[in-house]
């Protein structure tokens, strides 16, 4: 049988963690697979932020960027090892982070999705959770939505 | 440790196969040893136009009533035999109201529930479920973490 993929959107902000703990402590079954996703809003798909910067402006804020992106890597893949687990972290760039989400589980066919209700997106977003919002109507497959 | 809190896990149900749907994910993917249920059912009370109201006798009215009463002890014994078959601890309550979001979400609230587990459509009035206007409210308005059961197929 195959092993169940558990998707859980996550981003740098503490709720994202908080989701991911909840998650481990309640709901994880040892032969859950994790899909961890990262969708951050990244500068170079979007030309018309950047447009007015220098190329060496430009290329100091993609930098600045990978290195978060990285360091959210980097943190939960030790996450993911110290507690023994079995899975991977994805980033995929997009201003769309619902829509992200929603293609990737049915991508990955997971068995359910895991999300934040805030996250560190641009503040009128999330504070209609507007993102979890999105994945609860557009998912394919059930949706555990961590609110505390 | 001497005294766990109880995990109480209240999960909404109606006559609907999308709450049974629900209820046996939770079971297979999410149940741990020691989590308690607490069956929430927020039925509809019967409802009529004024118009029909008028017309109608206290006898139909009674017999109403009672065959919701009959519908609500059938689905608590199933239930409650799918909790036996799981060896599972719980209970039932069944409210009758307008409102089954705001139900569901006080009841989570006064058991201190730690999650809450529901389908997107029951048997509600058409209108309501088809946005999934239950689910929707019970998610902004819940102090805990709510699972949402959809299957699209």
């Amino acid at each position: 049988m195959n092993a169940r993929k558990i998707l859980i959107a996550v981003d740098a902000s503490e709720q994202a963690e908080q989701a991911f703990d909840w998650y481990l402590s309640t709901v994880h079954r040892s032969d859950n697979e994790l899909v961890l996703l990262h969708v951050p809003d990244l500068l170079d798909k979007d030309k018309s932020k950047t447009s007015y910067l220098t190329s060496s402006a430009y290329d100091e804020a993609l930098k600045k960027e990978q290195a978060k992106v990285k360091e959210l890597e980097d943190k939960y893949n030790c996450r993911i090892l110290e507690n023994g687990l079995s899975g991977k972290i994805r980033t995929e760039g997009s201003s769309k982070p619902g829509e992200v989400i929603c293609k990737i589980a049915e991508e990955e066919q997971a068995a359910m999705i895991v999300i934040g209700t805030r996250g560190l997106g641009k503040v009128r977003r999330t504070i209609l959770g507007s993102v979890s919002d999105y994945v609860v109507h557009h998912s394919h497959c059930p949706v555990i939505v961590c609110r505390q | 440790m001497a005294t766990e809190a109880t995990k109480i896990v209240v999960i909404a149900v109606d006559g609907s196969e999308q709450a049974e749907n629900a209820f046996d994910f939770y079971v297979s993917q999410i149940h741990r040893q020691g989590n308690q249920l607490l069956l929430v059912h927020s039925a509809e009370p019967p409802t009529m136009s004024t118009s029909q109201a008028v017309m109608l006798s206290q006898s139909v009215w009674d017999q109403m009533l009672e065959s919701e009463k009959e519908k609500v002890k059938e689905l608590e014994a199933k239930y409650a035999d799918k909790m036996r078959a799981n060896g599972m601890t719980g209970k039932i309550k069944a409210i009758f109201s307008n409102k089954p979001g705001e139900v569901i979400v006080d009841v989570a609230k006064e058991e201190k529930a730690f999650m809450i587990v529901m389908g997107t459509r029951g048997l509600g009035t058409i209108r309501r479920t088809i946005m999934g206007s239950v689910s929707d409210y019970v998610v902004h308005h819940s102090h805990c973490p709510v699972v949402v059961y959809r299957h699209t197929e």
